[in-house]
């Protein structure tokens, strides 16, 4: 075993720290392989983008062995409204394909009073900071607000721990959704660890993929809404006077008399 | 029984001429003898999209009307348009195309010095007479002009192509209108070149208030289409594409 061991001092260099290592390795390789580049790959082709968003956050939530997932949209009444949601321990599916709507409200990027940043919640902190934010206990956090975790929590019996929570940027590099997993847990004694900043990255790339599906789905979505207001305006005035332009004519009205003869002659 | 079938829109650029091309392949395909008078001057022209040389066209329709010719001189076959189809076309389908210059300084003339509807009706019955005619396609001019309402007032079934924008809608309102004053028994719409995604419920829905005739089917806007622009007739190399079997219903409506 010692021959597996790092030369230099001072790191952990034992064959279980290594094992776990390239095992995470192998993970992310087989995330960037598996996941993201077939990701991509569907997302071009037309089609189920709103299926995709939610397998997006589906497969980012395994890649982090996480225990829930959440995938905001940004509003244009600038708030982050809740899309997706899953809890796997809670057995808890909303929004998407599950059909059931998510009861909570939006949370306001901006105070609506004082105008200020409502930076204290971490999903509105990403999306107003574009930062991703991993946290490691919700409960020990500095800086934000995390009462209405708390209260879910006193409410289910749950326990909200580590939090990695990923800003969706557009082309336009705004932030139009957040993607916020909950609660990575070890594979192997599935106990809640933090998220290892080694899958940061994949979840970024992930959370790309999901922005552009959006994009493609908000856009879409946009024409639908411009078709079914599409409306067939005719201006009545200015077709009856058309018409009648036309229909006072002798030439009209001699093609509409011998019209009228010659299908009575075939009739 | 023969029919005659206008294809009209109010203004250029609709597709009408594509949409002739293929309703009248699509009917031959099904066993009939079709035949296609181009009376749109200011399209491409329809003879283009059978791979029809201009300097093939000997007479034309225009000849017919000032009497140097029959009107059947006028036609030429090219049912050889029809081979490569998928199916093989039954042995009585044909494919007549008449084409014409038409323009319009000849067909003012034309109507100043008392042509008459029974005249250019009598030579379109004749043509159905002599070349035996299921069905024949008029590709009319845009706009409504003389020559457009004379098309429409012997035509059995006029279809209306027409696109998802405001000048079409309009101008399609003033054509049902005065069809249905020219009491032509069949008036049927095709939007195309739609933008996907589209509600096809709602736009017919729409349509239907606003016309008050049927919808024979939406066309989205295609880049296959696009990419065949005049290079021959969607149909013959697009077999099983959706427009394809939404023009072949509108073959069927008009039937």
């Amino acid at each position: 075993m010692s021959a597996i061991a790092a030369p230099l001092p001072g790191l952990d260099t034992s064959a279980e720290w290594l094992r776990r290592r390239v095992a995470e390795l192998e993970r992310h390789f087989h995330a960037v392989v598996h996941v993201v580049i077939p990701m991509g790959v569907a997302l071009l082709h037309s089609g189920g983008r709103e299926q995709l968003l939610e397998a997006i956050l589906v497969e980012a939530k395994d890649l982090c062995n996480a225990d829930g997932g959440t995938l905001y949209l940004r509003t244009a009444d600038d708030q982050l409204e809740f899309a997706l949601l899953r809890n796997d321990t809670l057995g808890i599916a909303l929004g998407g394909s599950s059909g059931l709507p998510i009861p909570y409200p939006p949370l306001p990027l901006h105070d609506p009073v004082s105008g200020l940043p409502n930076e204290t919640n971490v999903a509105t902190y990403a999306a107003l900071t574009g930062r991703t934010v991993n946290i490691a206990d919700a409960y020990r956090a500095e800086g934000f607000d995390f009462s209405g975790t708390r209260a879910f929590d006193s409410q289910t019996g749950y326990r909200a721990t580590s939090f990695l929570t990923v800003p969706l940027r557009n082309g336009a590099d705004r932030v139009i959704g957040v993607l916020q997993l909950l609660n990575a847990r070890d594979r192997e004694t599935g106990t809640v660890v933090s998220f290892e900043a080694g899958v940061e990255p994949i979840v970024e790339s992930l959370s790309a993929l999901a922005a552009a599906a959006l994009e493609v789905y908000l856009r879409e979505e946009g024409l639908r809404r411009q078709i079914r207001e599409l409306h067939v305006r005719v201006d009545a005035d200015k077709r009856a006077r058309q018409v009648a332009e036309i229909a006072e004519t002798d030439y009209f009205q001699e093609l509409q008399r011998r019209a009228r003869e010659m299908r009575q002659r075939s009739a | 029984m023969s029919k005659i079938v206008s294809i009209h829109s109010f203004r250029g650029g609709t597709g009408k001429s594509n949409v002739t091309a293929n309703l009248a392949v699509l009917t031959a395909l099904g066993g009939k003898r079709v035949g296609i008078v181009d009376t749109d001057v200011q399209s491409p022209g329809i003879h283009v999209l059978f791979g029809f040389d201009e300097e093939q066209i000997q007479v034309c329709l225009n000849d017919y009307l000032w009497g140097r010719c029959a009107i059947e001189e006028t036609a030429y076959d090219v049912t050889s348009a029809l081979v490569g189809a998928p199916v093989t076309a039954p042995p009585q389908s044909r494919v007549f195309l008449i084409p014409s210059s038409l323009r319009p300084g000849e067909i003012a003339r034309v109507l100043r010095e008392g042509y008459d509807v029974t005249r250019l009706n009598d030579g379109f019955r004749n043509l159905v007479e002599k070349l035996e005619l299921d069905t024949l396609f008029i590709d009319t001019h845009p706009g409504v002009n003389e020559e457009t309402l004379l098309s429409i007032a012997i035509s059995d079934s006029l279809l209306i192509v027409l696109r998802a924008d405001h000048q079409d809608f309009q101008g399609t309102a003033v054509t049902v209108d005065l069809a249905r004053r020219l009491e032509t028994p069949q008036v049927v719409l095709l939007l195309n070149k739609v933008l996907p995604p589209y509600d096809e419920e709602a736009l017919d829905r729409q349509l239907n208030a606003t016309y008050q005739v049927p919808l024979a089917g939406i066309l989205p806007l295609s880049e296959d289409m696009v990419r065949l622009a005049s290079g021959g007739v969607f149909c013959m190399h697009h077999p099983d594409h959706p427009i394809t079997a939404t023009l072949r219903r509108v073959a069927g409506i008009l039937g």
